[in-house]
């Protein structure tokens, strides 16, 4: 407080000092589609839940860099302002995602066993359910997501972006009103895409925790991510203005979305058993027993115990280890989504061809991602210049 | 009773003035002294010198305290001493010690009933409160710090005090009615 603030000059992203990591994005596209194909070829069915499981692993991720940038603008956030642009970046990453969904497209068959039936050969789609599932209404909804989450992200990165030109307070006001809308078409499109493309796996499975237990592992997982971003862009000499403190707030949310995701996943876990009602335990029967169980407890200490902890301590948070408990916690993310997917297709336990399959689609949409991140990184400033509270963002204290 | 010099305070205007002045007695070397200003002013506290809180780490202890006790009471009376079939929930050891996460709510709620008491009555405690009457409450311009005013106060204690190099450091960053506080009236 008090002390002259300096105007830090625009920083501008470099693509010759990417070059490591765009080669690293090109061989993982590569690679990771070509092993993709080789599955498809292989095994059809097991090709179309690996293609699932890094789909969903990629696109829960980005919606939570949607999250966090309407969040940002929502309740008028000061310290986040230096970090806001690869927020945005990232969400704005969402046009593309469409395009990963077509081997889900036509796969659907596949995957969804309601997709083949009607309410004449499935007696379970003949109530109100046949009004949800069904396949108009199921196209319909896909195509709403996708417009609505490629259109809201990308409003709010180029209002940014112009603001970075001529400083206009409009600009904030504007995506002020944008982020307050995208908080609940946020949370509508990633429930109801969480309920179309995986828990519609098994149909005749419910759970009501379900859209709340996706989105709270989105969150945390893409703080690791935009901490990650961050973390690079600041090795490569870029963000100078993102000090200790940011990196402290930031893990303050790493820490609350740990355990906000135990909240939720305990939850879930405990009104299902709770009420012990046939339609809803076969989820956790098949996880829980065998070798998913191994799995599962994993999960739980991996997601939850391990991280908690260390991330009480504010040093932690200071200091480079911050990095660490952002890969463990998308590797963890990782574990979530595949145990949600893989035990659909082999129930009886833990496939190791399908923990070697999985890794080349989520290779590949996470190479082409990353590829395309790069991109847009090159198109703007690295953070948001001209923002009327940058000032506050630079002497963020906690 | 005689009166016994409690403390030497000053009056500053705006809480960019008292950031300042803050910073000087922090280099001067003092340890006993305080800022007192009506809202919190950020980064005051590192203007001052203060290290972090060790509140946390006795909320830490606390919440430990809680788990454990949560842990204690599920276990003692669901698998020990009152071992009653309730929602087809285990009533051994061998048993229960493998299926804890039905028991969990206690020791998770127990855990955060425990920090939060750990916080209040840790901070409460910390600072000295309750208590009935300060004496910076004797000094009467002081009421305006509830107001518009701003005041830095080098206590005797100090081990550096002295009452005229206190006083001239107050004038020099800028005090205004340098004042004797005492103990009584």
């Amino acid at each position: 407080m008090s002390h002259p603030i300096h105007v830090p000059n625009s920083e501008k992203f470099d693509a010759a000092k990417g070059v490591l990591l765009k080669n690293v994005f090109s061989v993982a596209a590569a690679v990771g589609l070509l092993g993709a194909g080789v599955v498809y070829f292989a095994n059809k069915e097991l090709f179309a839940h690996v293609w699932l499981f890094a789909f969903m692993y990629f696109f829960t991720v980005l919606c939570g860099c949607f999250f966090w940038n309407c969040v940002h603008h929502a309740t008028d956030s000061e310290w986040s302002v230096v970090i806001r642009r690869q927020i945005e970046n990232l969400a704005s990453l969402l046009r593309y995602v469409a395009l990963f969904f077509i081997p889900i497209a036509l796969c659907v068959t596949i995957l969804y066993v309601w997709y083949t039936k009607t309410p004449q050969t499935d007696a379970s789609l003949a109530g109100t359910k046949g009004l949800y599932l069904n396949k108009p209404f199921f196209w319909f909804r896909a195509i709403a997501f996708f417009g609505l989450l490629a259109l809201l992200p990308h409003i709010l990165r180029k209002r940014s972006m112009a603001q970075d030109k001529d400083g206009a307070a409009l600009h904030t006001i504007i995506m002020r009103k944008v982020a307050i809308l995208g908080i609940p078409t946020l949370a509508i499109c990633l429930t109801f895409s969480g309920i179309d493309w995986l828990k519609a796996l098994n149909h005749h499975w419910f759970s009501t925790m379900w859209g709340v237990y996706l989105f709270a592992g989105a969150a945390g997982a893409s703080m690791a991510l935009i901490i990650l971003v961050v973390s690079w862009l600041k090795k490569l000499g870029y963000l100078t203005v993102v000090n200790d403190e940011h990196y402290h707030l930031m893990g303050k949310w790493l820490l609350a979305f740990t355990v906000f995701w135990a909240y939720i996943g305990f939850s879930q876990y405990m009104l299902i058993t709770y009420a012990n009602l046939d339609e809803e335990t076969i989820y956790f029967r098949v996880r829980n027993t065998g070798s998913w169980n191994y799995l599962s407890h994993l999960l739980v200490f991996g997601r939850f115990f391990f991280m908690f902890v260390p991330l009480l301590f504010q040093g932690l948070k200071k200091s480079k280890l911050i990095n660490f408990t952002a890969v463990w916690i998308l590797a963890m993310q990782f574990l979530d989504i595949f145990l949600i997917v893989i035990p659909e297709w082999s129930p009886v336990g833990f496939s190791f061809r399908a923990a070697l399959a999985s890794i080349f689609p989520w290779l590949g949409i996470g190479g082409c991602l990353g590829l395309l991140f790069l991109r847009t990184l090159g198109e703007g400033y690295l953070f948001p210049t001209k923002d009327p509270r940058l000032a506050e963002s630079l002497k963020a204290s906690n | 009773m005689s009166k016994r010099l409690h403390a030497i305070g000053a009056e500053f205007e705006s809480a960019a003035e008292i950031y300042h002045a803050a910073e000087k007695v922090r280099d001067a070397g003092y340890t006993a002294w305080d800022c007192h200003s009506p809202f919190p002013i950020h980064g005051l506290d590192k203007a001052m010198g203060m290290r972090k809180s060790w509140l946390s780490a006795f909320v830490f202890v606390c919440g430990l305290t809680g788990f454990l006790t949560g842990l204690g009471l599920v276990t003692v009376t669901s698998f020990g001493i009152y071992p009653i079939i309730v929602n087809g929930k285990p009533i051994d050891w061998s048993h229960g010690i493998r299926a804890l996460q039905f028991f969990f709510p206690v020791m998770y709620e127990l855990t955060i009933l425990f920090s939060a008491f750990g916080a209040t009555f840790g901070m409460i405690l910390r600072n000295g409160l309750p208590r009935f009457h300060h004496p910076l409450f004797n000094w009467s311009r002081f009421a305006k710090v509830t107001d518009d005013k701003f005041f830095l106060v080098i206590e005797t204690r100090d081990p550096l005090f002295s009452d005229a190099k206190a006083k001239a450091l107050l004038a020099e960053i800028g005090g205004k009615h340098v004042t004797e506080v005492f103990d009584h009236d």
